[in-house]
């Protein structure tokens, strides 16, 4: 292998074939991605309506919409409040399926099946989906809790439960999570269980001191993918709401949309989507700051001591 | 080696490939038209024939109003055919767009440059938002003498704004009492009357005669001692479903404005009339128990076509909807406001033409030829509209009484007489989202989340006069 990489690096001409074979992804990622994220970030600076020139506003569109948009701060109260709702016990919800399903039960393909199975359906069928499920007239939720004499609210038609409902909701498609959670469970050495056992531990204790440390990094990485798409919820709100009623469910993202595509106002819209992307980026960085302190990974433990 | 260098330089060429491939599909598909010369002389307006032997196609957008139904395009593209087949120089082509991706598609046209040439059915809403890609179409009624006087004293002012005429009315939609005639007899209850202006026909009197049809599960009315709100089976009255302005309602409480000063920097949403107009609906909702209120509508869906509505105000867009009711139904007169004044509501549905397409003289014919009295029929028949042209008027209702023979469309007519001018979709800067916050208002109504109007009307106006401050502070 005359031309294979030495000491000093790859050759001109290997450098070049190199480039010239990713030169597609390159030039998608610049005309697709980069492109229109330095344009959007130019027009975040502008009013522009389509049809009409660009016009410069310099920073008015991020000053107005901390100081002048009601709606802004609305729709980042029910983002967060979603996300309180959805996003831990989504958490949660996937664990304990994960856990349940991790037994050796009969028919366990088919159950995880099942639980998976809501995952890879689309948004808006879902969304229609439980438009049924939670219809105040013939929807399954309010049979239910009639048969207890529990007369059901309006979900979606009613301000106080709209964004709940949607929250619940959010835990049908826990199988997402599922999924990473039993490839984690099954990758935890079973001589751990044992050496705890041989210690005295129950069942709470095996759990606490052996699974959830073991599988911690699974949980960190859906707590951060589960931020990043809560943050950007969207279709269910759209089709389900409208962001409707009384603003109850107007989700950041919706109400980014209806700037863009409603009122045709892209600059002001392209100022809110990268107002929303600070934003997903510093909790990022949160979680990510935090994770030193709950996150275990086996791999650097072992360099550590080695 | 010499294996290894054929191998590579074949990657290069296929990399090559790939990437003017990329490139290619990223080029515009078709030079853009160019653009008209500015709006505004008969001169600059009409631009010049297309070159002889082509054939300009004249693109007809359907998605802002109705039309996009199977039968609706139908009928449209059989226009379209007969047009084509009859040896003109201009073809015809029609476009359609699902309503909700209609604005974003339209927009998308004009700002690659490929704009579609006429806009129809399109809305009033419309002629506002996109004003600046509207082609004002006065010099060319006025090169053509053409005759107007067929549409009624009103009806052309409606496809006015600033005193330029962008479009001609092609149908309308006004309002009336859709009544449920087997609620009346039951109830034992006198119809609304058909007669427009009819001394003793105001919304008090409508009230009274609601209460009596809004019934709960022990077929109490609303207006009895015991009756039971939250076992409400049917409904006396409905206004909200059909989505009628405030705008235009409060006409009749005497509102002196359209909610805004004549110079767009001024809403008046918190105007004593219009308190007064959405008091009554929450009244309606909440004390009188005539209007179902959003919970209700979410489990009881008691729509006009569900037959636990008993009066719904609404436009003759509905009718559509009627083909297969199972009960009686017929159509009645609006009543009086407070301030004696009738006001019915009206939509309307037209054409207009993109000033930015290349070749206006085409379009202008092709929308010339739609609006003769034959294809506005066929148009008018399908969309549901009724046909602004008094000269049309028999032929529409001969037509529409085979498919409704019990139905006094006189009423729909005689409406005419009663719209909104100008009209509830008139331009507004910040239209949509002025309009959405009044909604959002309207929600805490309906939901019962505050009963007070004053109140809500309060906080919409601080809302809404704050979009319209930072828009004109933008525009200094």
């Amino acid at each position: 292998m005359a031309n294979s990489v030495t000491a000093r690096g790859p050759s001109r001409r290997e450098a070049f074939t190199a480039y010239a074979l990713i030169s597609p992804w390159l030039v998608g990622f610049v005309v697709f991605t980069a492109g229109p994220m330095i344009v959007s970030l130019a027009l975040s600076f502008t009013e522009y309506n389509v049809v009409s020139p660009v016009v410069w506003r310099g920073t008015s569109n991020y000053t107005n919409a901390f100081f002048g948009d009601p709606l802004f701060w609305q729709s980042i109260k029910v983002t967060f409040v979603y996300a309180a709702l959805s996003l831990i016990p989504g958490l949660v919800v996937g664990l304990a399926v994960a856990l349940l399903l991790n037994l050796s039960i009969p028919w366990l393909s088919v159950w995880r099946a099942i639980y998976y199975l809501p995952s890879v359906i689309s948004g808006v069928a879902v969304a229609v989906l439980w438009q049924y499920v939670l219809n105040p007239r013939f929807g399954i939720v309010n049979w239910a809790l009639s048969l207890v004499g529990i007369k059901g609210p309006g979900w979606l038609a009613d301000p106080n439960w709209a964004l709940p409902s949607l929250a619940l909701m959010s835990l049908w498609a826990a199988g997402g999570a599922m999924v990473l959670y039993l490839a984690a469970l099954q990758g935890v050495p079973t001589a751990l269980y044992d050496a705890a056992k041989v210690d005295g531990a129950n069942a709470y204790h095996r759990l606490r001191f052996v699974t959830l440390p073991m599988i911690s990094p699974v949980i960190f990485f859906n707590l951060v993918m589960g931020t990043i798409a809560t943050f950007q919820y969207f279709t269910n709100a759209y089709v389900m709401t409208g962001g409707g009623p009384n603003n109850a469910t107007l989700f950041y993202n919706l109400h980014l949309y209806n700037h863009a595509f409603r009122y045709f106002r892209m600059g002001y819209a392209a100022a809110l989507a990268w107002v929303l992307f600070v934003i997903i980026l510093l909790l990022t960085l949160v979680i990510f700051r935090s994770s030193t302190a709950w996150v275990y990974y086996e791999g650097q433990l072992k360099a550590g001591r080695s | 080696m010499v294996e290894a260098r054929m191998t590579r330089r074949r990657v290069l060429q296929c990399a090559a490939i790939a990437f003017g491939g990329a490139l290619t599909a990223c080029a515009p598909a078709a030079t853009p038209a160019a653009p008209s010369e500015a709006a505004g002389s008969p001169e600059a307006t009409i631009a010049p024939a297309a070159a002889a032997g082509e054939r300009p196609v004249v693109t007809i957008f359907v998605g802002m109003g109705t039309g996009t139904a199977p039968e609706q395009q139908e009928v449209q593209d059989s226009l379209a055919a007969e047009w084509n087949a009859s040896g003109s120089d201009i073809a015809i082509e029609y476009m359609y767009v699902p309503h909700d991706e209609s604005r974003t598609k339209w927009a998308t046209m004009m700002a690659a440059g490929t704009p579609p040439a006429i806009n129809m059915p399109s809305g009033v809403e419309q002629t506002g938002r996109f004003q600046d890609t509207n082609l004002d179409i006065g010099p060319y009624l006025e090169r053509d003498q053409y005759d107007l006087s067929d549409f009624g004293d009103l009806i052309p002012e409606i496809g006015k704004y600033g005193g330029i005429t962008y479009g001609v009315v092609m149908g309308v939609y006004p309002s009336v009492l859709y009544y449920n005639e087997d609620l009346f007899d039951q109830a034992e209850v006198d119809y609304p009357t058909h007669e427009w202006g009819a001394s003793d026909w105001d919304y008090d009197a409508m009230v009274e005669m609601a209460q009596k049809l809004s019934r709960d599960g022990s077929d109490r009315s609303s207006a009895t001692e015991g009756f039971d709100p939250e076992d409400q089976t049917q409904w006396g009255y409905d206004e909200i479903q059909c989505g009628l302005l405030i705008n235009a309602l409060a006409q009749s409480w005497g509102a002196e404005n359209m909610g805004w000063s004549d110079d767009f920097r001024t809403l008046y949403f918190n105007q004593p009339a219009w308190v007064e107009r959405l008091q009554w609906v929450s009244d309606a909702i909440w004390k009188w128990y005539i209007m179902p209120s959003a919970q209700q509508t979410a489990a009881a869906a008691p729509g006009f076509d569900s037959g636990k509505l008993g009066i719904d105000q609404c436009h003759s867009w509905m009718m559509g909807e009627f083909a297969e009711l199972e009960f009686h139904w017929n159509a009645g007169a609006i009543p009086a406001g407070p301030a004696g004044k009738i006001v019915a509501q009206c939509d309307v549905d037209g054409f207009l033409i993109c000033n930015q397409f290349a070749d206006l003289d085409a379009a202008w014919e092709v929308a010339k030829w739609m609006m003769e009295p034959d294809q506005m029929l066929r148009l008018n028949l399908t969309w549901g509209a009724l046909p602004p042209r008094a000269s049309l008027q028999e032929r529409y209702i001969e037509e529409m009484s085979s498919k409704f023979p019990n139905v006094d469309l006189q009423v729909f007519f005689d409406s005419l007489g009663y719209i909104d001018i100008p009209n509830q979709e008139t331009y507004l800067p910040r239209y949509g989202e002025i309009w959405d916050a009044f909604y959002a208002g309207l929600d805490r109504i309906v939901t019962g989340d505050e009963k007070s109007a004053q109140v809500v009307l309060d906080d919409v106006q601080a809302t809404v006069q704050g979009y319209l401050d930072e828009h004109w502070a933008q525009q200094s």
